[in-house]
C-alpha cells in the first residue's frame, strides 16, 4: 500500500541528500528537546509560590546615619508612622525580604551539639505583626502574642521560640509533629510553637529555599528592612508616600529600595526568565532553518527527479501517488533522524548533567519534540512534493 | 585569478536568489546565535589584571574546624577573619597588600534640603590603589602612615566627586558618612575592571566602590561590614569589638608577590603563622592551611563564568552546528544542479583543482555575507540580552577584536561546510554532462 520498499531503493540511490537531513534533525532534536527541558525547569522555578501575599506587599530598606545608638524607639514609630499611610494594612520592621537574596540564616538541628537532622534556615526577625504583614497561614499552632517579643540589643540572636515552616518541620522531625518540639540553633534550645504552611527564604535558588522560621526578637541594626502589607488599590500611593513619612520624622537616615514585592520577585528570578526566553529563541530559530534546509533539498530532490516522476506519472501513478512518495520518503528520513536525535538528546543532557545542574531529560519531553520534528518534516515537505504531483506525464517524452 | 572566481560567484548567487538567500540567512542566524554568546563569554572570562596574574593573589586560612565547609572547591572560605587580617598586615614578606571589606556609607550632603543618600564603600589598605592599578584624577591615595595611625580620610569616585562636588578639585574638602568626618585626599578617574575581581561575593559584573576609607579605621569609626559574614564558631557578640576578636570570616584579603621565590617566602610566613597560632589555641584543624590564588585562579574558583552562559555558549555552537549541515545540503544540491556548467567548464580545460578552488571561493562569498549579517543579528541579539539582564550593559557589548572573531568564524564555518559539496563538483566527469546535451 505505502510502498515502502520501492521509496527506500528510490532514496538509496543518491544518499547524501538524505544523511544530511537526517544529521540536521539528529542535531536539531538533541539541541531542542534539552533546551525546551531547561526551559521548562526554569519556569516552573519562578512561578513557585513564596508563601507571602505578593500582590499586597511593598519593602524597603532603612539605613540609620548613626551606625552604633538605640534605634530601638525610632523603628518603633517608623511601624506606626506606616501603619498611619491610608491604604496600609500592617507595617513591620524585619532584617531580610523574601527572594531578596540578602538575609540571614542558621544551621537549625533537631537535638543539641549539632545532632540529629539539620538544615540552614532563613530566619525573619520581628515583632508580633510581621506574621500578619507577610499574610502567610499556619497549619499547627499559634503565631506569636505581643508578650512574647524580645529586644536583641547584641548581634547575637537568642530567641526561645519560633515559628517554623512545614518544610523545615519535615526535615528536622520527619516522622512525627514538629510542634512543641524543641529545635537547637547554634547550641540554643527554641520552641517550636507554630508551623508555617508556606515562607520562602531570602534565596530563591538555594537548594533548601523553603528552610524558612519566624523569631519573636526585635533587632535594632542599623540597617533594617520594612515590609507593608497595603490594599490592592492602594499599592502606587503608598510606595510614593513612604519615603516622605518617614524622612519628615527624621531626616538623618537612607530610604531606598522601596518596590513592590512583584519587582522583588521579578529581579530574584531574572536570569531564570532570562534563560527561558533565550532558549526558546533558539529553539524558535532551530525550528525556522530545519524546515528551510528541508524545503531546500526537498526542493532539489524533486527538480533532479522530475524525469522519473514523470515516467511514473506515463506508467499510471496518480498525482496522489506521486505525493504521497515524497511524504513517505521524507517520513523514512525523519524517523532515522529523531531515531539519531534521540541518542543525541539523552546524550547532550548526560553531558550537562555531569557539568551542570540539570535533572534527567523526562522520556515525555524526547517523545514530543520528535513527533513535532517529524510532523515539521512533514510540513516543510509539502510544497515540493505537491510540485512534485503536478509534474505532467508528457516530461517523460521530452528529451533523451 | 581569484577576481574572477569572485565574479563567477557573485553571478552563481544570483542566478539562485531563493537559494542563495536561504543558505545566508541560515549562515548568518547561526552566526549570530554564537557570536552572540561568545561575546558574553569573552567578556565574562575576561581577566582585568592578566598583565599582573602572576603577582597579585588573594589569600585565604582555614582557621575553621573541619565540620565547616566554606561552600568552594577546597572548602576554604572566600575570606579571612579580623585577627588573621590584621596579623598578615604585619608580615613582611609581601611588597604591597591590603586587608578589605566591603562597606556603605550614608551620606549626608551639606545642603539641607537634600535627602541623605547611600555611596557604595570599601575599607581599605594604602596598597589598594598601586596594587590594582587605580588611575587617579585628583590627589592621590593617603600616606602609609595613614594605615597604621587611622586618619578619617576618603578617596572618592569619579561620580562622587561629580554629586557631591561638581566634578571640582574636592582634595581637602570633607564628607560627613555614617556620622563620621573624612576629608577627602584623593579623586580616582575612570577605573571599571570588569569582572570586579577583588570582591566577587556579591556579584561579579558592578561598578567599584564610590568611597574608599582606610581599613584601619574599622575599630575607630566601628566601620559596618555590608558584604558576607560567616561564622563557623558559636560566639556570642554583644559589641563591635567582640566582632574584630570573633572568628567569623569577613575580611578579605590581596597580596602582592612580584617574584616566585617572594611567593615561596610568603608561603613559608603563612605556614609559621598557622603554626604559631595552633600553639596559641586557634585554628582546631589539623589541616590548617594557607592558599594564595592569582586572579585567573580567583576568578575560576570564584565560578565568575556563570553555568547559563556556558549551557547558551554550548548550544549556540550546537545551533551553528545544525546550520553548516543545513548549508551542506544546500551546497550540494546547487552545485550538483550546474554540474553541466561545471561539465563544460572542465571539458575546455578547467583542473579539478581549479573547479575546486572556484566553488569555495563561492562558498567563502557566502560565508562574508552571512558573517556581515551575522554580525547585525548578535548585535540585535546583544541588545536584546541587555534588555534581558539589566547588569549587562558592560557585558553585552562586542568590540573590534570579536567582530573580528565573528566574521572569521563565519568565514571558517563557511569553507568547512563547503568542502564536502566543493570536492564532489570537482570530480564531475565532462563528458557525462557533455553527452546528453
Amino acid at each position: 500500500m505505502f510502498e515502502l520498499r520501492p521509496i527506500l531503493s528510490a532514496l538509496l540511490r543518491s544518499k547524501s541528500a538524505p544523511l544530511l537531513i537526517i544529521a540536521q534533525l539528529a542535531l536539531t532534536l538533541a539541541v531542542i528537546a534539552n533546551a525546551a527541558f531547561i526551559v521548562q525547569e526554569r519556569l516552573t522555578t519562578l512561578n513557585r509560590d513564596s508563601g507571602v501575599t505578593e500582590s499586597e506587599l511593598l519593602s524597603f530598606t532603612v539605613i540609620e546615619m548613626d551606625t552604633q545608638g538605640d534605634l530601638m524607639p525610632q523603628r518603633r514609630r517608623d511601624e506606626q508612622l506606616l501603619r498611619q499611610i491610608p491604604g496600609v494594612i500592617s507595617a513591620s520592621a524585619t532584617n531580610q525580604i523574601p527572594l531578596s537574596n540578602s538575609g540571614s540564616s542558621s544551621t537549625v538541628s533537631s537535638l543539641p551539639d549539632d545532632q540529629g537532622n539539620s538544615v540552614n534556615v532563613g530566619y525573619y526577625m520581628g515583632n508580633e505583626s510581621l506574621f500578619d504583614t507577610l499574610g502567610i497561614s499556619l497549619v499547627a499552632g499559634r503565631a506569636f502574642n505581643p508578650t512574647d517579643i524580645s529586644v536583641d540589643s547584641t548581634m547575637g540572636t537568642r530567641p526561645d521560640q519560633a515559628l517554623i515552616s512545614q518544610y523545615t518541620a519535615d526535615i528536622l522531625f520527619p516522622d512525627e509533629s514538629a510542634l512543641g518540639k524543641l529545635v537547637y540553633m547554634q547550641n540554643h534550645p527554641i520552641e517550636v510553637i507554630g508551623i508555617m504552611d508556606t515562607l520562602q527564604s531570602p534565596w530563591p535558588h538555594r537548594q533548601d529555599s523553603y528552610a524558612s522560621a519566624i523569631i519573636p526578637v526585635e533587632t535594632p541594626m542599623f540597617i533594617a528592612r520594612f515590609m507593608v502589607r497595603v490594599e490592592a488599590d492602594a499599592m502606587d500611593s503608598v510606595l510614593n508616600a513612604v519615603s516622605d513619612v518617614l524622612l519628615a520624622d527624621n531626616p538623618d537616615r537612607v530610604i531606598t529600595g522601596i518596590r513592590p514585592f512583584a519587582e522583588t520577585r521579578d529581579r530574584a528570578y531574572r536570569n531564570d526568565t532570562a534563560m527561558a526566553v533565550l532558549l526558546s529563541v533558539v529553539i524558535v530559530l532551530l525550528l525556522a532553518v530545519t524546515a528551510f534546509g528541508i524545503v531546500g533539498l526537498a526542493s532539489y530532490s524533486v527538480s533532479q527527479r522530475q524525469k522519473q516522476i514523470g515516467t511514473r506519472r506515463a506508467l499510471g501513478a496518480t498525482r496522489l501517488m506521486v505525493l504521497r512518495h515524497f511524504l513517505i520518503e521524507n517520513a523514512m528520513i525523519c524517523s532515522a533522524g529523531v531515531l539519531l536525535g534521540s541518542f543525541g538528546a539523552i546524550g547532550l543532557n548526560q553531558f550537562l548533567m555531569q557539568n551542570y545542574e540539570l535533572s534527567r531529560l523526562p522520556l515525555g519531553y524526547l517523545l514530543v519534540s520528535l513527533t513535532g520534528l517529524v510532523l515539521l518534516g512533514q510540513l516543510s515537505v509539502a510544497a515540493p512534493a505537491y510540485r512534485a504531483s503536478t509534474i505532467s506525464p508528457a516530461i517523460a517524452t521530452r528529451s533523451v | 585569478m581569484f577576481s574572477y572566481y569572485l565574479r563567477l560567484a557573485w553571478l552563481s548567487l544570483k542566478q539562485t536568489p531563493v537559494i542563495s538567500a536561504l543558505m545566508v540567512l541560515a549562515m548568518a542566524i547561526g552566526i549570530g546565535a554564537a557570536g552572540t554568546s561568545l561575546t558574553v563569554h569573552y567578556t565574562m572570562s575576561h581577566n582585568p589584571m592578566a598583565h599582573k596574574n602572576d603577582q597579585l593573589y588573594a589569600v585565604q586560612l582555614k582557621a575553621h574546624h573541619d565540620d565547616y565547609d566554606g561552600g568552594t572547591s577546597d572548602e576554604l572560605d572566600l575570606q579571612l577573619t579580623y585577627p588573621d587580617a590584621d596579623n598578615i598586615n604585619r608580615m613582611s614578606t609581601p611588597q604591597r597588600s591590603t586587608a578589605m571589606i566591603r562597606a556603605g556609607f550614608s551620606i549626608k550632603p551639606d545642603d539641607p534640603q537634600l535627602h541623605p543618600f547611600m555611596a557604595t564603600g570599601r575599607a581599605t589598605g594604602r596598597d589598594f590603589f598601586g596594587m590594582f592599578e587605580v588611575p587617579f584624577l585628583y590627589g592621590a591615595p593617603w600616606s602609609t602612615a595613614v594605615d597604621t595611625l587611622a586618619e578619617p580620610v576618603t578617596v572618592i569616585s569619579r561620580a562622587l566627586n561629580d554629586k557631591l562636588f561638581g566634578g571640582e578639585n574636592s582634595v581637602g574638602q570633607t564628607i560627613e558618612a555614617s556620622n563620621h568626618l573624612y576629608t577627602v585626599v584623593g579623586v580616582i578617574d575612570d577605573f571599571h575592571p570588569q569582572p570586579l575581581f577583588y570582591d566577587l561575593n556579591n556579584g561579579a559584573f558592578h561598578e567599584p566602590e564610590e568611597m574608599f576609607v582606610p581599613f584601619s579605621l574599622l575599630p575607630v569609626n566601628k566601620i559596618e561590614a555590608f558584604g558576607n559574614r560567616n561564622g563557623w564558631k558559636s560566639e556570642n557578640l554583644q559589641s563591635y569589638d567582640d566582632w574584630l576578636r570573633s572568628e567569623m570570616y569577613w575580611v578579605q584579603y590581596w597580596v602582592e608577590l612580584e617574584t616566585p621565590a617572594q611567593k615561596a617566602d610568603f608561603e613559608q610566613e603563612l605556614a609559621g603563622y598557622i603554626k604559631q597560632q595552633r600553639q596559641l589555641g586557634r585554628m582546631p584543624s589539623d589541616t590548617a592551611f594557607a592558599s594564595l590564588k592569582n586572579v585567573q585562579q580567583w576568578l575560576d574558583y570564584n565560578g565568575v563564568v556563570s553555568e547559563d552562559n556556558r549551557i547558551l555558549l554550548a548550544l549556540s555552537f550546537l545551533f551553528l552546528l545544525v546550520c553548516m549541515v543545513n548549508m551542506i545540503g544546500l551546497l550540494l544540491a546547487k552545485f550538483l544542479r550546474r554540474a553541466a556548467h561545471t561539465g563544460v567548464r572542465r571539458a575546455l580545460g578547467a583542473s579539478q583543482r581549479q573547479i575546486f578552488a572556484q566553488h569555495l571561493v563561492e562558498v567563502s562569498l557566502i560565508g562574508v555575507l552571512g558573517g556581515g549579517l551575522g554580525s547585525v543579528f548578535a548585535l540585535v541579539g546583544l541588545a536584546g540580552l541587555r534588555q534581558l539582564y539589566p547588569y549587562y550593559d558592560q557585558l553585552a557589548r562586542m568590540d573590534i577584536t570579536m567582530l573580528i572573531t565573528v566574521l572569521l568564524l563565519s568565514l571558517l564555518a563557511a569553507i568547512i561546510a563547503g568542502l564536502l559539496p566543493a570536492w564532489r563538483v570537482g570530480r564531475t566527469h565532462p563528458a557525462h554532462y557533455l553527452k546528453s546535451q
